[in-house]
């Protein structure tokens, strides 16, 4: 009753302010063709198609014959920094991870978000850009690697195992922790990486279109018995989408440091730290250490580490095969992990 | 007499309240959609709603149906409102309910679907279920079967805390035809409710309800945690009681649950639950880009304009410009792109294990063809002479029925 009174004495009104209007950014450079053209090229003809089902082979032709159509479609967004709503909707195709012992529980699952052929088109485009403008600014740590061109997983496990033996040679212990993190690119905060894009100089036009690329997204489930309409999503990066791993990189970049008689490196969201001492437990207790550092710098970004798959292995030389090997555990998260015989990591053993 | 809106309105009311049972509405709802001329419904949509016993939910859900898109074909009503044992009528539907002095269920069933379906209530002597029987001299939903059950049950507390006024046995039977089983159960489990923190009693009430459920194969249509009553006041938790299950031979019709109807005044939220053919279900046309004729699209997508962006656009118009231009240069994309339908009856003599096999075989051919091993090689090889093998036997034994003479039925899925 007393609501009603006040709203017919008072009534509410609605604030007047108009809707926000984009600005096109002067200082992004217009898009070409060539760009486009570029772009398409990369981009594979048996690549699943999104909800509109059209495949890449017929936007390369269409491309083709009329290079102005993609040229005016995508270029207003680029200069404008966003990424529309109409582009958002994906089909996220759950699949279930090899050789889980159950898949009673969703985290048996995983998924790919199938998107429009074409933003995918437009997310190389930005991610060319991106990553152009964020190696010009150093906002990439040199040990990180995944989804940057020239850089695979054998030159991380090369590097791996070339500073392995490097730290060995001075007759050393060296051991090595691998480490995942939980959920990476679901976990992904949109605030805190536009505010590492914009304190790190990129450019406004970028940093907005990320914000919007991270925004209201829409997905529907395809599983059998799915009831196949759209749910928001407004968490973290879509796995599937070509900018979604460097963008992971750029959230990440700023946690990573330098080790005084080890390395730091990281592929993505695997990270492994190496470290040389002269005792294997004094290697354990630095990457104890290491890991107290590391877990504070990355919980700021709202992350964590997986318990599960971490890995640790104490490295040996064939000199040392006859000697016996350190068999303390390491703690994490009140969880002991025992050194193991061999490792696997990014896919090597 | 002219009565003005409100007099009309309030008239049900007034007449209530003295004594009559009025006709609620003197304008009947159109047949609902997919029933017009057509002897066979293309789907069917069914209500299920708790009334509390008010004549003003009870005019409130009918008067719901005017404004949506969709009418029901079956209303069921828990707790409907009573007066000297009878129950409130609405222009186009016909009721039933149980020969007691107050029942606390109700069918309301619109008259188009009565003209071309029988409809058969049945009692179980007991004021608390209702079960409608109906059937048709043809096939219902394109599926072997010619009739279907909706059962529709009001179970509340009892004196002794564990047990119900409907027993788990009567709501769950093992029939071989179609069973769909409505109702405000008053129980509360992890299976419809998982966020809720259930007291001893709510498991060991509920759990045989879900036990004698799963014995015989019956499926929760309640989406986990859709809350369906909203306590008004007090400290009450809202909870998941309007429960709907369906059997197996019933779950390839269920199309769709959703709670889209507007509220009533109940503190239940009323349920729509739609039925349709499996055909329906069947998966839209598939483009076949790798048969484009892009001969004739050239001079099309040549002289395509795409319309100019607005200068300084607030973000909805630069989406209503995307999706616009993206609109139209898909649509004549897909236009000049011929199509293929899936279609069950492209493969008769499909089985269900012939799915898993041709799965196992491409799984095989991969892997071969990424490890490139002789065992791989051989694996595959295995699984497609299997695959191949299976697929003659299917045609094989599709025939020899056929040539018996059997009535074979339709795939239920395309």
């Amino acid at each position: 009753m007393n609501h009603v009174r006040l709203d017919h004495f008072c009534p509410p009104k609605e604030p007047f302010s108009p809707p926000p209007r984009l600005r096109p950014n002067r200082s992004a450079p217009l898009l070409t063709t060539d760009e486009i053209a570029a772009a398409l090229s990369k981009c594979s003809p048996i690549s699943a198609p999104g909800p509109d089902r059209i495949p890449y082979s017929t936007w390369k032709q269409v491309n083709k014959i009329n290079p102005s159509i993609l040229l005016h479609i995508l270029a207003p967004l680029v200069l404008l920094g966003y990424h529309p709503a109409s582009l958002q909707s994906s089909n996220g195709v759950v699949l279930d991870k090899p050789g889980k012992p159950s898949y009673e529980s969703p985290s048996s699952f995983k998924i790919i978000f199938l998107i429009r052929t074409i933003s995918r088109v437009l997310e190389r485009i930005i991610a060319a850009r991106l990553l152009a403008a964020a190696r010009l600014r150093g906002l990439l740590h040199p040990n990180q690697c995944g989804s940057l061109p020239g850089l695979s997983t054998y030159d991380m496990c090369l590097t791996l195992t070339n500073d392995v033996r490097t730290l060995q040679r001075p007759r050393l212990k060296v051991s090595s922790w691998f480490l995942d993190i939980k959920a990476g690119f679901d976990n992904l905060d949109n605030n805190t990486l536009a505010r590492i894009l914009s304190e790190g100089g990129v450019p406004p036009y970028l940093v907005s279109w990320v914000s919007s690329f991270l925004g209201e997204r829409s997905c529907t489930l395809i599983f059998l018995g799915a009831p196949g309409t759209p749910a928001p999503v407004n968490v973290g990066a879509p796995q599937g989408s070509l900018i979604s791993p460097l963008l992971f990189l750029l959230y990440v970049a700023p946690r990573h440091f330098g080790i005084p008689r080890g390395l730091m490196i990281s592929y993505v969201d695997n990270f492994a730290f190496t470290v040389a001492s002269l005792s294997y437990r004094g290697n354990i207790r630095r990457l104890q250490d290491l890991f107290d550092r590391l877990e504070r710098k990355v919980s700021r970004l709202g992350v964590s580490f997986s318990v599960v798959k971490t890995e640790l292995i104490h490295w040996r030389t064939p000199s040392q095969r006859h000697l016996l090997t350190c068999i303390a555990p390491i703690q994490i998260k009140g969880e002991l992990i025992h050194p193991g015989n061999s490792v696997r990591w990014l896919g090597y053993w | 007499m002219v009565l003005s809106p409100w007099r009309s309105e309030a008239l049900p009311l007034l007449l209530a309240i003295v004594g009559f049972v009025p006709v609620m509405n003197n304008r009947p709802l159109p047949p609902p959609p997919g029933q017009g001329l057509d002897p066979a419904p293309a789907f069917l949509s069914i209500i299920q709603h708790n009334s509390l016993g008010s004549w003003n939910v009870f005019l409130s859900l009918f008067e719901s149906f005017k404004e949506a898109t969709t009418y029901p074909s079956i209303v069921i009503l828990q707790d409907p409102p009573v007066n000297k044992a009878q129950l409130p009528s609405f222009n186009g539907f016909k009721s039933f309910f149980p020969p007691v002095r107050k029942p606390r269920v109700a069918a309301y069933v619109h008259m188009c679907f009565l003209s071309k379906y029988t409809v058969v209530p049945r009692f179980k002597g007991v004021e608390d279920v209702l079960a409608l029987d109906i059937s048709s001299n043809e096939p219902l939903f394109g599926t072997a079967f010619d009739s279907f059950r909706v059962f529709n049950a009001y179970s509340t507390n009892t004196a002794d805390h564990r047990v119900h006024s409907v027993s788990p046995d009567v709501l769950f039977p093992d029939l071989g035809f179609p069973l769909l089983v409505l109702g405000d159960l008053n129980i509360h489990n992890p299976i419809s409710d998982p966020l809720r923190h259930f007291s001893y009693r709510e498991i060991s009430s509920s759990t045989p309800y879900f036990e004698k459920a799963a014995e015989s194969g019956f499926a929760l249509l309640n989406p986990p945690a859709e809350y369906t009553r909203f306590p008004p006041v007090g400290k009450a938790r809202p909870s998941v009681i309007d429960l709907a299950f369906a059997n197996p031979p019933l779950l390839p019709l269920i199309k769709r649950w959703e709670a889209s109807l507007p509220s009533t005044g109940s503190d239940h939220i009323p349920i729509t639950i739609t039925l349709a053919a499996p055909s329906l279900n069947q998966k839209p046309p598939r483009p076949r880009w790798a048969d484009m004729d892009w001969e004739p699209l050239d001079p099309i997508v040549k002289g395509f304009k795409v319309p100019a962006a607005p200068p300084c656009p607030t973000l909805l118009q630069l989406d209503e410009w995307m999706s616009e231009s993206l609109n139209r240069l898909e649509a004549l994309l897909k236009e000049h792109t011929p199509v293929s339908w899936p279609s069950h009856h492209s493969k008769p003599w499909w089985t269900p294990p012939l799915a898993i096999l041709y799965r196992e075989y491409h799984k095989a051919a991969r892997a071969a063809r990424k490890h490139d091993t002789p065992h791989r090689w051989e694996v595959a090889g295995t699984s497609k002479v299997g695959y191949f093998k299976a697929i003659k036997a299917a045609e094989k034994q599709r025939l020899v029925l056929l040539s018996a003479g059997r009535h074979l039925p339709e795939p239920l899925n395309g």
